[in-house]
C-alpha cells in the first residue's frame, strides 16, 4: 500500500520493540489527555458562565428563597451550588436563633461545598501536567533507545556512512517526536484550566462570605 | 444519592470524552495513512543527478564521471591512444577499422585533428557543422564503431587478466599455486576490500554497476596516480571506489621478486565485489 518508504508508519515498521512500547504509551497518554481536555474544556466552561450569571442573580433578587429557586438552573455552577448547601444549611437551623452559632454552622457548610467543588473542577486536570512534563521524557527515551540500536548496527555493518545510521535515527526521533504530540495540548490545556479553575476559587473565596452574610441577615 | 448520581454522570461525561478522543486519534492516524499513500502516489520520479565532487581536481576527468552519473554516455576514447604502463598495450582493432581513420587524415589533415578534439569536447552535432559532408561520415561511423567497442569491453588491457574473475574469495578457488603478482595482486585486493564501504541499497536497481579504476602501486606500497577510466552509473558507488582506494594507502610494499619497481593495475568494481 506505501510507496512512499519516507513516510511516518513506514519507520514505524522497522521500530524496535522498546521503541513501539514507548509510542504506545505515549498514545494512550495522548487519548486520556484529549478525554481529559475534552470532559474539562465543557464542564469548566459551564461552571464559569453558569457562576457569571448565577452571581448577576443574586446581586439582582434580595430574597433568598427566590435565589435559592433559581439555583435549579444553575446545577453546574459552582456559585449556585455553593449557595444552595449555605441555603440548605440554613434552613437546617430550626429554631437555633442565636447568630453566632447559625453563623458558624452556615459558614462551614459554605466553606465545605467550596472545597468540595474546587476539587471537582480540579479532578484529573494534574495528570495533564504529569503528561506534559513525562511525556517528552518518554519519547527522549525511547529516541535514546533507538539511536543505541543504529550506532550498534553501524558496529554491525562496519559501515559508518549515512545510509547505515539515518534509517535508525529517523525512526527514533518518531518518539520525541510523537511525546511533543503528546505533551504539547496536554501543557497548553493544563495552563488553561488552571488558570480557570484559580478564577473560580477566587469568586467562590470572595462570595462565600456574602453568601452567609446574607442568611444571617434572613435570621435577624 | 445525590453524589452517587453525580458520580455516574462524571463517569458517563469522562467514557464519552474519551470515546471522542479514540475517535479523533483513529481518524488522525487514517488521515496520516492516507496522505502518506497520496504523496507516495504523486510524488514526481526525479531524475537523479549524482555530482561527484571527490573526483573533480583528480585524474580521471570530471566530465566523465559526472556525465556517466547522470545517463550511460559513451565514454570517449581518451584512454584508448594511452599505453599502460605494464600491460602489453592497446586492445588488437578489426582489420577495416583503421582504414578510414588512417584515410581521413591523408585527405583532410587539419579538419580531422580539429573534429577530433571538438568531438571529445563538444558535442557531435557541432563538430558536423565544422568538417564537410562526406568526411564527417565516414569519420562518425567509425568514431561510433569505437565507441561501441570500447562502451563493451573495458577500457584498456589493465582490466585483462588471466587468472580467474573476482578476487578476494580466498586463494583456494585459484587453483594453480599462484605466482608472486598474483598473490600480491589477491593482496591489495583483500586490502582495499576491507577498506570499502558501501550501502547496496542507495544503489537501488540501477542496472549494470561496474566501476573501473587504475591505480599506480609505488615500490613503498603508496597509491598514486587513481583513475576512475569508466565510472559506473552511480556517482555513489564511484566516489565508494575511490575512497576506498585512497584509504587503502599505503599498502605492503611490491615483493622483490616482482623486480621492485611501479606497478600499474586496474581493478573493476561491481557491488559483489572486485573483479
Amino acid at each position: 500500500m506505501f510507496t512512499s518508504k519516507i513516510g511516518f508508519f513506514s519507520l514505524l515498521a522497522n521500530a524496535g520493540p522498546v521503541v513501539l512500547f514507548v509510542l504506545a504509551v505515549l498514545l494512550l497518554f495522548s487519548m486520556f489527555s484529549w478525554a481529559i481536555i475534552i470532559m474539562k474544556a465543557r464542564s469548566i466552561d459551564k461552571a464559569v458562565s453558569e457562576s457569571r450569571s448565577f452571581l448577576d442573580y443574586f446581586f439582582d433578587v434580595s430574597s433568598i428563597d427566590k435565589v435559592f429557586g433559581e439555583t435549579e438552573n444553575y446545577r453546574n455552577g459552582p456559585l449556585a451550588r455553593v449557595f444552595r448547601a449555605g441555603y440548605i444549611e440554613y434552613r437546617a437551623l430550626g429554631d437555633l436563633k442565636e447568630p453566632a452559632r447559625a453563623e458558624e454552622r452556615i459558614s462551614r457548610a459554605v466553606r465545605r461545598e467550596a472545597n468540595e467543588e474546587t476539587k471537582s473542577l480540579s479532578r484529573f486536570v494534574p495528570f495533564l501536567a504529569t503528561v506534559g512534563n513525562t511525556a517528552p521524557f518518554i519519547g527522549l527515551f525511547g529516541t535514546v533507545w533507538g539511536i543505541m540500536n543504529s550506532f550498534m548496527s553501524i558496529g554491525v555493518t562496519q559501515s559508518a556512512s549515512l545510509a547505515t545510521v539515518a534509517p535508525g535515527i529517523a525512526e527514533a526521533l518518531v518518539a520525541t517526536a510523537a511525546g511533543l504530540a503528546a505533551a504539547i495540548p496536554a501543557v497548553i490545556a493544563y495552563n488553561y484550566f488552571t488558570q480557570q479553575i484559580n478564577s473560580i476559587e477566587r469568586d467562590l473565596e470572595d462570595f462565600s462570605g456574602e453568601f452567609v452574610k446574607s442568611f444571617v441577615n434572613e435570621l435577624g | 444519592m445525590n453524589n452517587r448520581d453525580e458520580r455516574k454522570a462524571n463517569k458517563r461525561r469522562f467514557l464519552t470524552a474519551l470515546t471522542i478522543s479514540v475517535f479523533l486519534h483513529v481518524l488522525l492516524v487514517t488521515v496520516s495513512l492516507y496522505l502518506q499513500y497520496l504523496t507516495g502516489v504523486k510524488r514526481p520520479q526525479l531524475r537523479v543527478i549524482d555530482v561527484s565532487l571527490v573526483t573533480l581536481p583528480g585524474p580521471g576527468s570530471p566530465e566523465k564521471a559526472d556525465m556517466s552519473a547522470v545517463e550511460p554516455v559513451v565514454p570517449e576514447p581518451e584512454p584508448l591512444p594511452e599505453p599502460p604502463v605494464e600491460q602489453p598495450p592497446v586492445e588488437p582493432e578489426p582489420e577495416k577499422k583503421p582504414e578510414p581513420v588512417k584515410k581521413v587524415p591523408k585527405k583532410v589533415p587539419d579538419q580531422q585533428k580539429r573534429a577530433e578534439k571538438k568531438t571529445v569536447k563538444e558535442k557531435p552535432k557541432e563538430s558536423k557543422q565544422n568538417v564537410p559532408q562526406k568526411q564527417p561520415t565516414d569519420f562518425e561511423r567509425t568514431l561510433e564503431r569505437l565507441r561501441q567497442k570500447v562502451q563493451q569491453g573495458p577500457p584498456s588491457d589493465l582490466y585483462r587478466r588471466s587468472g580467474p574473475g573476482r578476487f578476494g574469495q580466498g586463494e583456494g578457488e585459484y587453483g594453480a599455486p599462484m605466482g608472486p603478482y598474483e598473490r600480491y595482486l589477491v593482496e591489495v585486493v583483500t586490502i582495499i576490500r576491507r577498506n570499502w564501504s558501501f550501502t547496496p541499497q542507495l544503489i537501488g536497481q540501477k542496472g549494470d554497476i561496474k566501476a573501473y579504476l587504475a591505480l599506480t602501486i609505488e615500490p613503498g606500497g603508496a597509491i598514486s596516480n587513481i583513475r576512475l577510466d569508466r565510472g559506473s552509473i552511480s556517482g555513489y558507488f564511484n566516489d565508494t571506489v575511490v575512497k576506498a582506494v585512497q584509504k587503502s594507502s599505503p599498502l605492503p610494499p611490491v615483493p622483490e621478486e616482482m623486480g621492485r619497481k611501479a606497478l600499474r593495475i586496474g581493478l573493476v568494481f561491481t557491488p559483489q565485489g572486485i573483479e
